[in-house]
C-alpha cells in the first residue's frame, strides 16, 4: 500500500516536470499572432515579423536580413520563449518595444505563440552538440 | 594639416570604439564557452524555480548574444547565475564568446 502511494505520488511528480517542460498552446494560432500586424481590437502594430523574421525563414516580410541584434526566436525552447514574453510583459525585463508587444499579448497568446516558434527548426540549438 | 586630420579622425574612432566594436575571436572564445555548456550544453536541462528549459544559445545572432551578455553584466537582466558569470568577464572576453557561440553550425 505505500508502495503504490508512493509509485502514485512519484508518478504525479514526474507529470509535473514534464508539464512544465513542454507548455501547452495553439500553434496554428500562434502562426497567426506572429504574423499580425493588428492586435485584437484592430489597431494597427507592429507584427512580431517586422524585427524576428518570417518563420525560420531569418528575413523581415520584404525579403531582407532580420537585424542580427534581434534574437532569432524561431526554434527556440516554447517554455524559455513564454517566460521571456512574461518577463517582459511583466517589465521583469527592459526592452521598451518588447514591453508594449508583451504587454499586448494574453497569456493564451504568449503560449500560442510560444508553442508555434518552438516547433520550428532553426539554426538555434544546445552546445552538447559541441563537447570535444 | 594633413597628419593633424588623421591624428583627429584616429582619436574620434579611438573615442567610439567601444564594447559592441571590439572583434571577437572564435578561438578565444572557444576555450571560455566550456563554462557555458554547464547549463547551455545539455539538451532539455531545466533551470530551477522557475523552471523553464535553459535557452538554446549556439547559432543565436552575434549582436543579440553581445546585448544579452552585456545586459547581464550591468545588471539590466537579472538571472543571478548569468549576471555573476558575465560580470567575470571582460568587454573582449564578452566579444570572444558570442563570436564562437554564434559560428556554430547544428550537426543535426
Amino acid at each position: 500500500m505505500i508502495i503504490r502511494t508512493l509509485l502514485i505520488a512519484s508518478s504525479v511528480l514526474f507529470a509535473g516536470n514534464l508539464a512544465a517542460a513542454n507548455i501547452k498552446g495553439d500553434a496554428a494560432n500562434g502562426k497567426k499572432v506572429f504574423e499580425a500586424s493588428k492586435d485584437t481590437k484592430g489597431q494597427a502594430v507592429a507584427a512580431c515579423t517586422s524585427c524576428h523574421g518570417v518563420g525560420n525563414t531569418g528575413k523581415l516580410p520584404d525579403g531582407s536580413a532580420a537585424p542580427d541584434v534581434n534574437p532569432i526566436v524561431a526554434g527556440q525552447y516554447s517554455d524559455y520563449l513564454s517566460k521571456a514574453l512574461h518577463d517582459y510583459k511583466n517589465k521583469k525585463r527592459a526592452h521598451i518595444g518588447m514591453q508594449g508587444n508583451a504587454g499586448r499579448l494574453s497569456d493564451k497568446e504568449i503560449s500560442d505563440v510560444s508553442v508555434y516558434l518552438g516547433s520550428l527548426k532553426s539554426p538555434v540549438h544546445d552546445l552538447s552538440q559541441h563537447h570535444d | 594639416m594633413k597628419t593633424s586630420l588623421i591624428l583627429l579622425a584616429g582619436l574620434l574612432i579611438a573615442g567610439n570604439a567601444h564594447a559592441a566594436d571590439l572583434k571577437g575571436s572564435p578561438k578565444a572564445g572557444k576555450v571560455l564557452a566550456y563554462t557555458c555548456t554547464g547549463c547551455h550544453g545539455i539538451a532539455e536541462y531545466k533551470n530551477a524555480y522557475p523552471s523553464y528549459r535553459v535557452p538554446k544559445i549556439a547559432g543565436q545572432h552575434e549582436k543579440y548574444l553581445l546585448a544579452a551578455l552585456h545586459g547581464y553584466k550591468k545588471g539590466e537582466r537579472n538571472h543571478p547565475t548569468m549576471k555573476a558569470q558575465a560580470s567575470s568577464y571582460s568587454d573582449q572576453d564578452i566579444a570572444d564568446i558570442a563570436a564562437y557561440v554564434s559560428s556554430l553550425k547544428s550537426k543535426k
